[in-house]
C-alpha cells in the first residue's frame, strides 16, 4: 500500500465514512432562468453545475443531424479554481474531451433521443470544485438538469465511482482516495432496469475482483441517495425537500382510522380536566401581585358605624317620604359632609316591560358627591357606589357610604378624588351615570350631562348592605359579557377580610379546608360552577358590572345575614372599606399586574387562563379532527368500483347546496334576533298575553319554526342531497363552529365551554346516516335553547334552591326576557351571539341530519 | 410710616364718605338671600342705598388707607405696572434713589368653602441696564443666579410656576396668580437671540438646576409657540411669537426641594420677614400649593422679580372641627418683624364679606383699611403694616386670629370657568371635551383658548366642533399647528366668543398612537398626561363704579360708571388629562419567554434543520421471514440471502 492507510482497522475511511457510505448530497434545480434546464449538485466537496439547452435545431453544420434521433452534445470543463492548484484549463484538452465523450455516451443511452429527430441537445457540465468522483458527479448533475429541462429519459442515470482496497470495495471515492493509488472504477447505471450505461476503469485490477467491484458500484448507485433525491425532486417538483410525505400520510391515516376513539377520549379528557380544575392541589393560591397595594401597614380607624346606620335610617325615612330617590336630602347631606355634589337625571323606556322589577318607563336621578383630594390635579378618581332601591333594601349601604365620605373628608392621605355615588334604578342608573361620565351613548338612553368629574376612574366598588349586622361579606365579580375585574381586586378584598377578621364568601359559599374529602371537593366544584354559570350568562351580577366596559376594575361587596352566631357590625365593614380604599389610593398605575381571566373555586384559590384553556382546547380539537377526517374523505377519490357517473357528480360539489342552508339558517337567526321585539304589539293584539310574554313566546316560536324551515326549502331548491354535498356542508359547519366557539371562549370562557360541551358532540356524531328519530331527539336536547333550560335548573340546584319543573319553566321564560333586556339596556352580547351565530350553526347540523 | 400717614390724612375727608357708602353696599350684599346682588346691581340701586344709610354713624372710627399697592393682578396691563415703582420711589424721601427695592406682602382671604387662601408676594426691583454695560457684576437684592440667567440667555421675560393641586375656581373664586397643575414655563427672549430653540434648551436645563425641578424634560415635544395667548407683561411690547416659548410639565410633583431654592432667592431668605412663615411641612399640608417666579422689565433700566406663593389651607382637615384660624396654627410660626431690607411689608386680610364682624372675628383688630378692585370685584382689606412696631403690640409678635361665627354667605360666582375631560372608552379613539362657562348674565366676551396636545394623541382636527347653546359657534381666529411624531405637539389656539350665561363646548376627536417600546414611561399603565388648556380673556367687570376715579375726574365725564377699562384680564387653566394609551404587557416576562421560545423553536429550528439536514442511506432492514431464513441458512452453513 502507499503511505496512507485508506481503510482503518475499524473499517473507517479517511474522512470517517464506512466502506459503502456515500458522501453528503445536496442539490438544487432550476438555478438558471435562461437555460432550459439546470442543476447544481454537491457530493461531499465535489461541486458541479450542469446546464441543458434544447432540444433545439442543429446549430452549426446541419449535416451532423441525424434523421431518426437527436444528437447529444456534451461539454465538460473544470473551473480554474476547482483544484487545490489554480491553473488555466484550456478548452479541449485531452482529459476534458475524454470526459465529454463519456458523458455523451452515457446520455445517449439514457435520453429518449428518438423523440427528437434532427435536433440537438446540449449538455454543459462544469466542475466548480473537484474532490474526486468528477465523472459521477457530472453525470448526476447532468441528469438533474435534463430532468429540469423536461426531456424524457428511459430512466435517470446515476453514477458512482468505486475503489478497491484490502479486498474491500470503497464507494464514492474522494480525491485523497483516488490519488492514493488504488484501482478505481466509474459506473453509470439506469437503476430501474439495472442496465449499465457506462463502465470505465483506468487502472489494473485482478479479474476475480471485478465482479465484486461492479456489484458494489451498482449497490452504491442504487442505494445512493442520488436516485432518491431525484425521485423526490421529480415528485415534489423540487419544493418538498423539507417534509416527509410518507410520514405525513401515515399520521393522516392514523388520525382518520382512530378518529372516533380519539374524539371520545378528547371529550372525556376535556370534561375531566375541567372538573379537575376545582381540585385544590391543582389550583394556585391567590397572592397580591400589585406592589403598591402590598405590604404597607396601615391601621383602619373608621369609628362611625353606628352613626352611619343612623344616617341610613334617616335616608330610609326620606326615601319613604319622597317615594323614590330623596335627591334633595342627599345633596344637602353630602354637601354638609364637605363634598362637591352634583345630580344627574335620566330616563329610559324599556323595549318591553320588565316583569321581574316591574318597570317600563324609567325616570330617575343619580346623586354623586366628589371628595377632592388635597393637592391632586383631578386626574384620577375612585368610585364607591350604593344603589337606592325601593323598599328597605340597601339603606345601610347608603348610610355607610355617607359615613365613609365624612370620615375620608377629614383625612389627609388621599391622592385620588373619591366619588360617592348613589344611583337610582340600580343598573339603569349606573349605565346612565357611566355613559354621562364618559360622554358616550351606546344604548340610546336619555341623561343630562354631568357637571363634575374627577378624571379617569381607577377602580370602583359597589356596596350592598341591607342589615345592620351581617354574618359575612360576599364578593361579586362577574360583570357585563363575562368580564372580570383584575384578580388583585379580589385579592385585596380577601386580604382585608383576613386582616380584619370578617367572614368572606364568594358565590355565597364559605371556603372549606377539607379539600381532600369528597364533600370538600364537591363544594369547590359547586363554587366554581356557579361562577361559570354566572359568567356565561353575560349579564352584570351587580352594579359594578357596567364599569368593566370602561376598563375600570370594579366589584360588588354584598353583606349577607344568615342564622350564624358570628356577626359583624357596620364599623367593621367600614374599616374594611377604608382599608381597601387606602390601598387603592396608593395605586400608581391601574390594576394590571394580576390576572384578568380566571375562575375561582374559592376566595383563596384561583384557576388562571393557562390552566382552564386546555379543557376547552380538548373539546375544540374534536372539531378539528372531524374536519380533518371529512377533508380527507373529500379529497381522496373513492374506490374505483363505482361507475363514472358518480365520479362526475362528486367532482363538483355545488356551492349552491352549501350556500342555501347557510343563508337560510342565518336568516332564521336574524328573524330570531329581530322579530320578538318588533312583533310584540302584534302579538299582544292577537293573543291574550302581556308584552313580556309576547316577546318570549315569539322568540320560542321562531326558534321552533327554524327547525322545520331550512331542510325543507333546501330540498325544494337543489333536489336530493348528494353524499358529497352533506360532507362539504358538515365540513363548513364544523369549521364554523370551531371558529365561533374559539372566539367565544377567548372572550368569555364559561360561555364558550358550556356551548362546546353541548354542541361539540352534536357536531361530531351527526350524519344523514344515523337513526333519524333518536338523533333528532338528541339534537334537540343538545340545542342552545335546551342548554339554557338545563342551565337554569342546574343553577338553581347549585344555589341549593331546587325548583319544580313548573317553576323552572317560568324561570326559564324570565331568563330569556332578561337576556333580551340585558342586550337592549346594557349591550350584553349573549343574546345576539346565540341568535345570530350559534343557533344558525346548530341549524346547519340539523340540516345535515335531514339531508336525504 | 410717616408717608402713609401723610397720604391717609390727606385723603381722610373723602374716605369718610366712602366708608359710609361701602359699608352700606356690603350690608346690602351680605344677607344670605342676596346672592348675586352685586352682579345685577345698577348704579341707581347704589345711590338709593347710600341715601338710606347716609344718616347712620357707620364705622366712623375706622381709618381708611389709600394705598398705592396695585398688585394682586400681575396680568394686568403693563402700563399700570410702570406707574407703580415711580409712585413708590417718589414717596419716601427726596434723597438719592436706592438702586434696588424690596417689598413683601401677604394676602389672606377666608374662602366661602371654609378654606383659607394665603398669597405671598415678594417684589425685588433691580436698577440695571444690560444694553449699556454687558457685564453686570454687582448684585444687591436681586439674586445673582437669576441675574446671570437673564444676561446670559438674553431673556426678556421669564415666568415659571410650580403647582401642586388644582385651583377649584367654582369653590374658591379666581386666584390672584393662576397656574396649571405641575410646572409651567414661558419665556420671551430678546430679539437679538439667533437660535431661540437652542437657547431655550439651555435655559430649561439651567432653570432645572436652579429650582431642583425636572424642567430638563422640556424638549421640542412639549414646547409650543403660542401666537396670541401669552403676551409680554413687561414694558417692551414685542409680539413676534418666534421669541416666545411655552411649555408645561403636568406631571411635575412639587415638594420641599423646589421650595428651598425658591426661598433662597429672597433677600432675607427665610430668616426674617414674612418668609419665616414658610415652613414646608405646613405649606405642603394644604389643599393647593403654588409657587412662581416672574421676571420682567418694568422700565428700560429696571427689572422686576416677583416671587409669589399661593396656598389654600383646608380648615376641615386641619382644624379638627373648630372653625378657627390663626397664623400660628397654619404656619406654626408667628411674626415678630419685617424683613429689614424691605421697604414695605404688609399683611392684608380680606374682610369684604365681614364689614361688621358678623361672619368672623379678626384679632388683633387693625385700624387700617384698604380698598382695591381685584379681578373685577371691589374688595376691602384690613392692613397690618409690619414695619411699624405698634403692629406687634406688647407681646412683640403678631398672631392673626380669625374665628368664624357663622358659615353662611355666598360667594360671587366667578364669571369664567373651564373644564376638560376625555370622553369615550376603549384604547383606540377618544374625544377631548373642553367646556368654557360664561356666567356673566348679559355680556358676551371673547376668550382665547390654547390647547397643546402631545403628539401621541393624534387629533382629528376635522372633527373640531365648537358649540354653545346648542348652536355652532364659529371661532373668529384659529391657529393650528399639526404635530410631528416625536418632534412637536399639536398647538391649537382659538378665539371664541362666549355668549352670556352659557356653556361653550369644544370637542375634538383623537386616536391613541402606539408608542415604541422604549418610549413608554416606567409606569405606562398610569396613563399619559395632557397639559391643561389655557383660557385667557378680558372679562367684563361687574363693578359699577370706581370711587377713586370719580374724585380725580371732571364731573361731566364720570356720571355713568360703565367705561372701557371695566374689564379685567383672567387666565383660567383647565384640569390636565390622564389618557391611557394601548400598553403592552410589560409585567409578564413569562409571556415574553414563552413567545421567545416559540419563535426560536419554530423559526430558528426549522431554519437550522433546513440548513443542516443530511440525507442518510437507510439500511433496508430485512423482513422477519428473511431474517429467520438467514438464521436457518447460517446454521446450515449456506450463505445468507
Amino acid at each position: 500500500m502507499a503511505g496512507m492507510e485508506l481503510l482503518s482497522d475499524q473499517g473507517y475511511r479517511l474522512d470517517g465514512r464506512k466502506a459503502t457510505e456515500l458522501r453528503k448530497v445536496q442539490a438544487r434545480m432550476g438555478v438558471f432562468a435562461q437555460a432550459d434546464g439546470s442543476a447544481y449538485l454537491e457530493q461531499g466537496n465535489t461541486k458541479a453545475l450542469a446546464v441543458v439547452y434544447g432540444p433545439h435545431e442543429m446549430r452549426g453544420s446541419r449535416s451532423r443531424a441525424l434523421h431518426d434521433r437527436a444528437v447529444i452534445n456534451c461539454q465538460y470543463s473544470m473551473a480554474t479554481f476547482s483544484t487545490a492548484e489554480r491553473k488555466r484549463r484550456p478548452h479541449g484538452d485531452q482529459k476534458s474531451t475524454e470526459m465529454s465523450l463519456h458523458l455523451k455516451q452515457t446520455f445517449e443511452a439514457a435520453v429518449m433521443t428518438q423523440l427528437y429527430p434532427r435536433s440537438q441537445i446540449d449538455i454543459y457540465v462544469k466542475i466548480l470544485q473537484s474532490d474526486g468522483g468528477n465523472y459521477s458527479v457530472c453525470v448526476n448533475a447532468a441528469t438533474l438538469a435534463v430532468i429540469d429541462a423536461g426531456i424524457p429519459m428511459r430512466d435517470y442515470v446515476c453514477a458512482c465511482s468505486v475503489g478497491f482496497v484490502d479486498e474491500t470495495p470503497l464507494a464514492d471515492l474522494c480525491y485523497a482516495e483516488e490519488s492514493g493509488g488504488l484501482s478505481s472504477l466509474a459506473l453509470a447505471l439506469l437503476p430501474r432496469s439495472g442496465q449499465i450505461a457506462l463502465l470505465q476503469m483506468d487502472a489494473r485490477l485482478h479479474q476475480d475482483h471485478l465482479e465484486a467491484l461492479i456489484e458494489a458500484a451498482m449497490t452504491a448507485c442504487k442505494g445512493s441517495s442520488v436516485p432518491r433525491l431525484q425521485d423526490r425532486v421529480t415528485a415534489d417538483d423540487n419544493m418538498g425537500l423539507l417534509s416527509d410525505p410518507n410520514r405525513r400520510r401515515a399520521l393522516i391515516n392514523l388520525l382518520t382510522r382512530l378518529n372516533s376513539p380519539i374524539c371520545m377520549i378528547c371529550y372525556m379528557a376535556g370534561v375531566a380536566w375541567f372538573m379537575g380544575l376545582a381540585f385544590e392541589p391543582f389550583t394556585l393560591r391567590t397572592y397580591m401581585s400589585e406592589n403598591a397595594m402590598g405590604s404597607t401597614m396601615v391601621e383602619e380607624r373608621f369609628p362611625a358605624g353606628e352613626r352611619a346606620l343612623a344616617t341610613g335610617r334617616e335616608f330610609a325615612a326620606h326615601k319613604k317620604k319622597t317615594g323614590g330617590m330623596p335627591a334633595d336630602w342627599l345633596v344637602r347631606t353630602m354637601q354638609a359632609r364637605g363634598l362637591e355634589v352634583f345630580t344627574q337625571s335620566f330616563s329610559r323606556t324599556l323595549p318591553f316591560p320588565d316583569e321581574n322589577k316591574e318597570r317600563y318607563m324609567v325616570k330617575g336621578t343619580n346623586v354623586y358627591g366628589i371628595l377632592r383630594a388635597p393637592r391632586a390635579p383631578r386626574t384620577e378618581a375612585l368610585v364607591l357606589s350604593a344603589r337606592c332601591s325601593p323598599g328597605d333594601d340597601n339603606n345601610q349601604a347608603v348610610g355607610l357610604l355617607l359615613g365613609l365620605a365624612q370620615y375620608f373628608r377629614g383625612q389627609i392621605y388621599l391622592a385620588k378624588d373619591i366619588i360617592f355615588l348613589v344611583n337610582e334604578h340600580d343598573l339603569i342608573g349606573m349605565q346612565a351615570w357611566l355613559e354621562g361620565y364618559h360622554h358616550t351613548n351606546t344604548t340610546g338612553m336619555d341623561w343630562s350631562p354631568l357637571q363634575g368629574r374627577g378624571g379617569s376612574i381607577q377602580a370602583a366598588l359597589s356596596l350592598e348592605l341591607s342589615h345592620d349586622l351581617i354574618t359575612s361579606l360576599d364578593l361579586v365579580l362577574e360583570g357585563l359579557n363575562g368580564q372580570l375585574p383584575n384578580l388583585d381586586l379580589a385579592n385585596l378584598f380577601y386580604a382585608f377580610c383576613q386582616k380584619i377578621g370578617v367572614l368572606c364568601t364568594i358565590q355565597g359559599k364559605l371556603q372549606r379546608n377539607d379539600w381532600d374529602s369528597v364533600s370538600g371537593y364537591s363544594h369547590a366544584v359547586q363554587t366554581m360552577m356557579l361562577m361559570v354559570m354566572k359568567q356565561a350568562s353575560g349579564r352584570p351580577w351587580g352594579d359594578h358590572g357596567l364599569f368593566l366596559r370602561y376598563h375600570i376594575e370594579a366589584a360588588t361587596i354584598k353583606g349577607i345575614n344568615s342564622f350564624r352566631q358570628y356577626k359583624t357590625d357596620a364599623t367593621t365593614v367600614g374599616r374594611l372599606l377604608e382599608g381597601m380604599y387606602r390601598k387603592l389610593n396608593n395605586l400608581l398605575e391601574r390594576l394590571h399586574q394580576s390576572y384578568f381571566f380566571y375562575l375561582m373555586p374559592s376566595l383563596s384559590h384561583f384557576v388562571s387562563i393557562g390552566y382552564y384553556m386546555p379543557a376547552f382546547g380538548l373539546l375544540a380539537v374534536i372539531l378539528l379532527l372531524r374536519a380533518l377526517d371529512l377533508w380527507v374523505q373529500l379529497v381522496t377519490p373513492p374506490p374505483r368500483t363505482e361507475d363514472g357517473v358518480i365520479d362526475i357528480e362528486q367532482s363538483n360539489p355545488g356551492v349552491l347546496s352549501v350556500m342555501t342552508p347557510l343563508v337560510i339558517s342565518h336568516l332564521t337567526g336574524v328573524a330570531l334576533y329581530l322579530l320578538p321585539i318588533r312583533f310584540q304589539e302584534l302579538a299582544v293584539e292577537h293573543f291574550p298575553v302581556s308584552e313580556t310574554e309576547a316577546v318570549v313566546l315569539t322568540a320560542i316560536a321562531v326558534y321552533t319554526a327554524g327547525l322545520a324551515l331550512p331542510h325543507n326549502t333546501h330540498r325544494l331548491l337543489s333536489g336530493e342531497g348528494t353524499e358529497q354535498g352533506w360532507k362539504v356542508l358538515k365540513l363548513v359547519a364544523v369549521l364554523y363552529l370551531a371558529v365561533l366557539l374559539g372566539c367565544t371562549a377567548l372572550i368569555n370562557f364559561s360561555l364558550g365551554f358550556i356551548l362546546a360541551l353541548t354542541l361539540v358532540p352534536v357536531a361530531a356524531f351527526v350524519t344523514p346516516h344515523v337513526p333519524k328519530v333518536l338523533s333528532a331527539f338528541v339534537l334537540v336536547i343538545l340545542s342552545p335553547a335546551c342548554t339554557l333550560l338545563f342551565s337554569v335548573f342546574f343553577f338553581q340546584e347549585l344555589q341549593e334552591i331546587p325548583v319544580s319543573f313548573q317553576e323552572g319553566w317560568v324561570l326559564y321564560l324570565s331568563v330569556i326576557s332578561q337576556g333580551i333586556l340585558d342586550h337592549c339596556l346594557y349591550g350584553s352580547l349573549v343574546y345576539p351571539l346565540i341568535a345570530l351565530l350559534v343557533y344558525p350553526c346548530w341549524l346547519l347540523f340539523w340540516n345535515i341530519l335531514f339531508w336525504k | 410710616m410717616a408717608a402713609h400717614r401723610c397720604v391717609s390724612s390727606a385723603l381722610l375727608v373723602f374716605v369718610c364718605v366712602l366708608s359710609v357708602f361701602t359699608v352700606a353696599r356690603s350690608q346690602e350684599t351680605t344677607p344670605p338671600g342676596g346672592h348675586g346682588a352685586p352682579a345685577t346691581d345698577g348704579p341707581q340701586t347704589v345711590t338709593e342705598t347710600t341715601g338710606q344709610t347716609a344718616g347712620q354713624p357707620a364705622a366712623e372710627e375706622r381709618r381708611w388707607e389709600a394705598t398705592e399697592v396695585k398688585e394682586a393682578t400681575p396680568d394686568e396691563s403693563a402700563a399700570e405696572e410702570q406707574e407703580a415703582p415711580a409712585a413708590d420711589t417718589a414717596a419716601p424721601s427726596a434723597g438719592p434713589r436706592p438702586k434696588d427695592d424690596f417689598q413683601e406682602e401677604l394676602v389672606i382671604r377666608p374662602l366661602h368653602s371654609g378654606d383659607i387662601y394665603a398669597s405671598f408676594q415678594f417684589r425685588t426691583l433691580w436698577e440695571t441696564d444690560f444694553t449699556r454695560e454687558n457685564k453686570v457684576s454687582h448684585y444687591r437684592l436681586f439674586p445673582k443666579s437669576l441675574g446671570q440667567v437673564i444676561s446670559k440667555f438674553s431673556v426678556r421675560e421669564l415666568h415659571i410656576s410650580f403647582t401642586q393641586g388644582y385651583w377649584r375656581t367654582m369653590q374658591w373664586g379666581q386666584p390672584y396668580q393662576p397656574s396649571p397643575p405641575g410646572a409651567e414655563l414661558w419665556v420671551w427672549f430678546q430679539d437679538s437671540v439667533t437660535d431661540v430653540d437652542e437657547t431655550w434648551k439651555e435655559l430649561t436645563n439651567v432653570l432645572s438646576g436652579i429650582f431642583c425641578a425636572s424642567l430638563n424634560f422640556i424638549d421640542s415635544t412639549n414646547t409650543v409657540q403660542p401666537s396670541a395667548s401669552f403676551k409680554p407683561l413687561g414694558i417692551v411690547n414685542v409680539t413676534d411669537h418666534r421669541f416666545l416659548r411655552y411649555a408645561t410639565l403636568p406631571r411635575e410633583i412639587v415638594c420641599t426641594e423646589n421650595l428651598t431654592p425658591w426661598k433662597k432667592l429672597l433677600p432675607c431668605g427665610s430668616k426674617a420677614g414674612l418668609a419665616v412663615l414658610m415652613k414646608s411641612e405646613k405649606l405642603f399640608h394644604s389643599s393647593f400649593h403654588s409657587q412662581a417666579v416672574h421676571i420682567r422689565p418694568v422700565s428700560p433700566t429696571s427689572w422686576e422679580l416677583r416671587q409669589t406663593l399661593n396656598v389654600v389651607f383646608d380648615l376641615h382637615t386641619s382644624g379638627q372641627g373648630k372653625r378657627e384660624w390663626s397664623l400660628f396654627k397654619m404656619f406654626s410660626r408667628t411674626l415678630t418683624e419685617a424683613c429689614p431690607l424691605a421697604s414695605s411689608s404688609k399683611i392684608y386680610v380680606d374682610v369684604t364679606d365681614n364689614p361688621q364682624g358678623e361672619q368672623f372675628e379678626l384679632s388683633p383688630a387693625t385700624p387700617l383699611l384698604s380698598q382695591e378692585v381685584v379681578l373685577g370685584d371691589r374688595r376691602t382689606f384690613s392692613v397690618y403694616d409690619l414695619t411699624q412696631q405698634i403692629t406687634f403690640g406688647t407681646v412683640r409678635s403678631l398672631n392673626l386670629l380669625i374665628r368664624w361665627k357663622s358659615s353662611e354667605g355666598d360667594m360671587l360666582r366667578p364669571l369664567l370657568h373651564g373644564e376638560r375631560y376625555v370622553a369615550g372608552y376603549g384604547l383606540q379613539t377618544g374625544e377631548i371635551h373642553t367646556l368654557m362657562y360664561n356666567y356673566h348674565p348679559y355680556r358676551s366676551f371673547p376668550v382665547l383658548l390654547l390647547d397643546s396636545v402631545p403628539w401621541y394623541l393624534r387629533l382629528y382636527i376635522h372633527t373640531l366642533t365648537v358649540t354653545s347653546k346648542g348652536k355652532d359657534n364659529k371661532p373668529s381666529y384659529i391657529h393650528y399647528q399639526p404635530s410631528k411624531d416625536r418632534l412637536r405637539p399639536h398647538l391649537l389656539e382659538m378665539l371664541v366668543q362666549l355668549p352670556p350665561n352659557s356653556v361653550t363646548e369644544v370637542t375634538v376627536q383623537f386616536e391613541r398612537a402606539l408608542l415604541k417600546w422604549t418610549e413608554y414611561t416606567p409606569d405606562p399603565n398610569h396613563g399619559f398626561y395632557v397639559g391643561s388648556s389655557v383660557i385667557s380673556s378680558l372679562v367684563p367687570s361687574i363693578v359699577a363704579m370706581d370711587t377713586n376715579i370719580t374724585q380725580e375726574r371732571p364731573l361731566f365725564s364720570s356720571f355713568f360708571p360703565c367705561k372701557e377699562e371695566s374689564s379685567y384680564f383672567v387666565r383660567v387653566y383647565t384640569e390636565p388629562l390622564l389618557v391611557n394609551l394601548p400598553t403592552p404587557d410589560f409585567s409578564m416576562p413569562y409571556n415574553v419567554i414563552c413567545l421567545t421560545c416559540t419563535v426560536v423553536a419554530v423559526g430558528y429550528g426549522s431554519l437550522y434543520n433546513l440548513l443542516t439536514r443530511s440525507f442518510q442511506i437507510e439500511e433496508p432492514s430485512p423482513g422477519l421471514a428473511k431474517r429467520l431464513a438467514n438464521i436457518i441458512r447460517r446454521m446450515r452453513g449456506v450463505p445468507p440471502l
